[in-house]
């Protein structure tokens, strides 16, 4: 049974390359965790800075026109740029599986909190021993599920279903996806309450966020829109230079988006891109220093 | 509460009642199928139609679906629209997901549905291998888009599918659709299905000149940033919430430019020459039948706050009176 | 020249323009930064504009002291980023606001990377103001990584501990407007800031102070007057107003050029008899800032690598 979960392909020289560095890589961790305190920071200055400085060369290098990764560089620059493209794609694949080692920190952590609640008795200890049974009901049922599929690819079709794939679609589709879409049609609700409660004209500006929000509404609404129209062109007698045109829903309503919405939102993410490459650049060459010291 | 004028009270309507208005408001019109609104067409969602129509047997369409169930009424009826302009056009796909674990499931739902509905209307069903291959997850979009840029058979590599001659798992560059694929710029379009930012990244990521056009469906909430990257053409095409998916499910009913016993085009697009015709096969309706229930509670909404304004005007009236 | 240093004229359509501005850029940066740092050892101080959502991270403190009830802080539901990494550093500063007071906090995290850094900060925090014995582990915790599974998580504590005041900061999503809105329903005073700006407007509906767009970013410096943070504060401003002048020098270049000037041939080099309007994309500054396409001629022939046989997955059935 194990054999289903574990990773195929690839050759044994592959394999012993890959316990080499996983040696490789425990050695530097406990040389890491040695290493006096006053070397630490520039340890970790270091590391980051040539993580970084990956992804700003792939980003600096020329880009050579009409190449393919299959095709073979003509020159040296060429070279190096395949060279770094690859690191790129490489350090893309160790990121994802970071990722997924990421994904059992946040299961231990649950496990920690909500174990340490369940086996001290503390207050809502049952909720705790809920959230653990779902988690490793689903766990195992998707496990499960997976196994089978590997076995077995036409389990795929709802006719080759076994018990696994009934108790997945059961806990998956039905509840999971369904306590989801719930969730998120709570929000529903809350606009309209907070709809009701915001657009007041209380100011002039909040008089002019009414009426704008009211003509966006307005024609959201494809039928309203549509009777506009249709009434537009019957005043202007289907002439598309006609002045009234201006006054159609659908002309006000690309009139805010192209004058006053585009250019806020253009304006607004400008800042934060800005912002971000400040910030990049400060964790790039460790000039950040925390609020906290 | 006897002394306070019903102007008054109209401020302060319990937020239970709004609520229960609502529910009754926005599921009445589900129970009443079979409406159609006439819509009117914007330049966003006929570019992407136009866009879709150019594809072929040939053309292998990469589609990254980003959304979960909890988006669904938009996003659902966006994914299905595309399949079935897809299977129209006969093209092929590759489907995955960049942004939540939970989405590939949720995808291949759709697909499974779709196929399941093709079966009923007596046409051909998507078979896996041949005419799409399911990529499952990603983590990590903006390192992982990068990587496909660099070189997408790499980042792909590692995903397999059992071909069906043999029942063999292999690379899925051995199937049909990525045989002659080296570079991601040998596929045709790039669309994201998306309730979340990736297409930013993506527009990010893809360098300028894009490697391969990129086309977005998107909820509303992310429509008016979305149309930024249209307007500046980093987005050959962009369907905005179920409005946008409306539109598309119009335009396949109606064609663009398309003339049927000499009426006038429903869809006129001036600045396209040329026509497309409509989709003849099979029944997509699903975000028009959300439509109504959309009219409706966008209804109560317009109404609940010309209530809530409606004391304060009468106040500011009676100000200016005295 | 990039073409003369890398032997082939295939680099040319590689947006050196953007190189140069981003280079430009970050040298702005790091400039303002030297100069803040230089500026602090002299005395000077950089002034930055008051943000009324960071004023009132005090009152609300006070506000939670006076009612016994904790202070809720919600970092986004990003991955470690940018962004979290900011949020948390704004958090501190709440942190150590509160412990000084005594008043509990709640952590929410929905993610273990940022679960992880966040435990550290607080940890730090407690200890940097002496007052370890009032720190509690499980005010830091990891909900759940699911969108909405956090977002009941959090709702959930908002209704039992009654928070009295909530600060929403970092990266958020639809479960914005339902903490609004819960934290809303319990009165709690709210000050929220996220670099989404669809949900800006979901928080500007719903909350008493926000942080629109790189207020965020600005949240950092305004709080701890570091060199680092205003220096960089100020090169942000540099920048913006580089990039206004050249949209303005960009604008007036290409109306007087179309104004004054006209076209003799045409994209296709043909000759035209009568002079005519220049199209957008023939305008100077519009073609100092794009990109030519490489002719198909100057790409140079490369061979193809030996191609590789598809693999078949061993032990597959």
């Amino acid at each position: 049974m194990l054999a289903q979960f574990v990773a195929r392909g690839g050759s044994a020289d592959a394999r012993n390359w890959a316990f080499i560095w996983f040696l490789i890589g425990v050695a530097v961790v406990v040389t890491l965790s040695r290493t006096p305190s006053q070397f630490r920071r520039h340890v970790v200055t270091a590391f980051t800075f040539s993580a970084g400085l990956l992804y700003v060369l792939s980003w600096l290098w020329p880009k050579p026109a009409g190449y393919s990764p299959s095709q073979i560089p003509v020159n040296g620059v060429e070279t190096a740029g395949a060279k770094i493209a690859e690191g790129v794609t490489m350090m893309g694949s160790i990121l994802q599986v970071i990722q997924g080692v990421l994904l059992f920190l946040g299961v231990y952590s649950v496990l920690r909190i909500h174990g340490g609640r369940l086996t001290k008795m503390r207050k809502d200890w049952q909720y705790s021993a809920a959230l653990l049974v779902a988690m490793f009901t689903m766990i195992i049922v998707g496990y499960w599920d997976f196994r089978d599929s590997r076995i077995n690819p036409n389990v795929v079709s709802a006719e080759n279903w076994g018990f696994a794939q009934y108790a997945k679609d059961f806990l998956f589709d039905g509840l999971l996806q369904t306590m989801d879409a719930a969730m998120f049609s709570i929000i529903a609700f809350f606009i309209l309450n907070a709809a009701y409660r915001a657009f007041r004209i209380r100011s002039v500006e909040a008089t002019v966020l009414l009426a704008t929000a009211l003509i966006v509404m307005l024609a959201l609404m494809g039928g309203v829109e549509y009777a506009s129209g249709e009434f537009v062109n019957r005043v202007t007698r289907d002439d598309p230079g006609h002045f009234f045109n201006n006054f159609s829903l659908t002309a006000i309503r690309t009139w805010i988006g192209a004058v006053f919405q585009q250019p806020s939102i253009r304006g607004l993410e400008w800042g934060i891109g800005i912002g971000a490459l400040s910030m990049g650049l400060r964790l790039w060459l460790n000039m950040e220093r925390g609020l906290s010291s | 509460m006897a002394n306070i004028p019903m102007i008054d009270r109209l401020q302060r309507i319990d937020r239970k009642v709004l609520y229960i208005l609502l529910v009754i408001i926005a599921t009445v019109p589900l129970f009443i199928p079979g409406t159609v609104i006439p819509t009117k067409t914007g330049p966003d969602t006929q570019a992407l139609f136009i866009r879709l129509n150019q594809l072929d047997e040939n053309s292998v369409v990469i589609i990254q679906s980003d959304w979960t169930v909890s988006s669904r009424g938009e996003s659902q009826s966006a994914l299905e629209a595309l399949l079935r302009v897809l299977h129209a056009r006969n093209a092929k796909f590759v489907i995955f997901s960049g942004a939540d674990p939970q989405a590939p499931q949720v995808a291949r739902n759709v697909v499974a549905q779709m196929n399941r509905n093709f079966k009923k209307e007596g046409l051909r069903e998507f078979q896996p291998w041949t005419d799409y291959l399911d990529l499952g997850y990603f983590p990590q979009l903006e390192s992982f888009a990068l990587s496909m840029v660099n070189d997408v058979r790499k980042a792909w590599g590692v995903k397999t599918a059992v071909d069906p001659a043999d029942g063999q798992r292999k690379t899925v560059f051995a199937s049909p659709i990525l045989r002659n694929v080296k570079k991601l710029g040998d596929m045709t379009l790039y669309v994201n299905v998306t309730a979340s930012g990736t297409p930013k990244i993506l527009i990010g990521r893809f360098g300028n000149p894009q490697v391969i056009p990129i086309a977005a469906m998107v909820t509303g909430v992310m429509g008016p940033e979305h149309q930024n990257y249209f307007a500046a053409k980093q987005l050959v095409g962009l369907s905005v919430g179920l409005r946008g998916v409306v539109e598309l499910e119009t335009m396949m009913a109606n064609g663009i430019n398309y003339e049927v016993g000499g009426k006038e085009a429903f869809v006129r697009v001036d600045s396209f020459r040329g026509s497309v015709p409509p989709v003849a096969e099979g029944k997509y309706y699903r975000a028009m039948s959300y439509f109504t229930s959309l009219h409706a509670a966008m209804t109560l909404l317009i109404v609940c706050v010309v209530l809530g304004n409606l004391g304060i005007v009468s106040r500011k009236l009676k100000g200016k009176a005295r | 020249m990039i073409a003369q240093y890398t032997g082939g004229e295939q680099y040319y359509g590689t947006n050196w323009m953007q190189i140069v501005l981003v280079l430009i850029f970050s040298i702005f940066i790091i400039l303002n930064i030297r100069r803040a740092e230089a500026g602090k050892r002299s005395g000077k101080h950089i002034f930055i504009r008051r943000i009324a959502g960071l004023n009132a991270i005090d009152e609300a403190i006070g506000r939670a002291t006076e009612m016994g009830k904790p202070v809720l802080m919600v970092p986004g539901i990003g991955t470690l980023s940018a962004v979290s990494v900011q949020a948390l550093n704004i958090f501190g500063h709440v942190t150590r606001s509160a412990a000084r007071f005594a008043t509990p906090i709640r952590l929410c995290c929905a993610d273990a990377a940022v679960y992880t850094v966040a435990q550290e900060i607080i940890g730090e925090v407690y200890q940097s103001e002496g007052l370890s014995e009032r720190y509690d582990q499980d005010s830091v915790q990891f909900v759940s990584d699911r969108q909405f599974a956090f977002a009941t998580g959090v709702s959930g504590i908002i209704h039992r501990e009654k928070v009295a005041a909530a600060f929403f900061l970092g990266e958020f999503f639809a479960e914005s407007l339902i903490f609004a809105e819960t934290a809303n329903a319990v009165g709690a005073i709210q000050v929220a800031g996220s670099t989404q700006n669809t949900q800006t407007p979901f928080f500007i509906a719903a909350c008493d102070y926000v942080l629109i767009s790189d207020e965020f970013y600005a949240a950092s410096a305004y709080l701890s007057r570091q060199p680092v943070l205003l220096g960089s504060l100020v090169g942000q401003d540099w920048i913006k107003m580089s990039m206004m002048a050249i949209t303005v020098l960009g604008v007036f270049g290409n109306s007087c050029e179309r104004a004054f000037t006209k076209a003799t041939e045409g994209p296709d080099k043909k000759v035209y008899a009568t002079p005519r309007t220049k199209s957008a994309s023939e305008l100077t500054m519009t073609k100092f800032v794009s990109i030519e396409p490489v002719p198909e001629d100057m790409v140079p022939k490369r061979e193809d690598k030996p191609s590789e046989t598809p693999k078949t997955e061993e032990g597959a059935q």
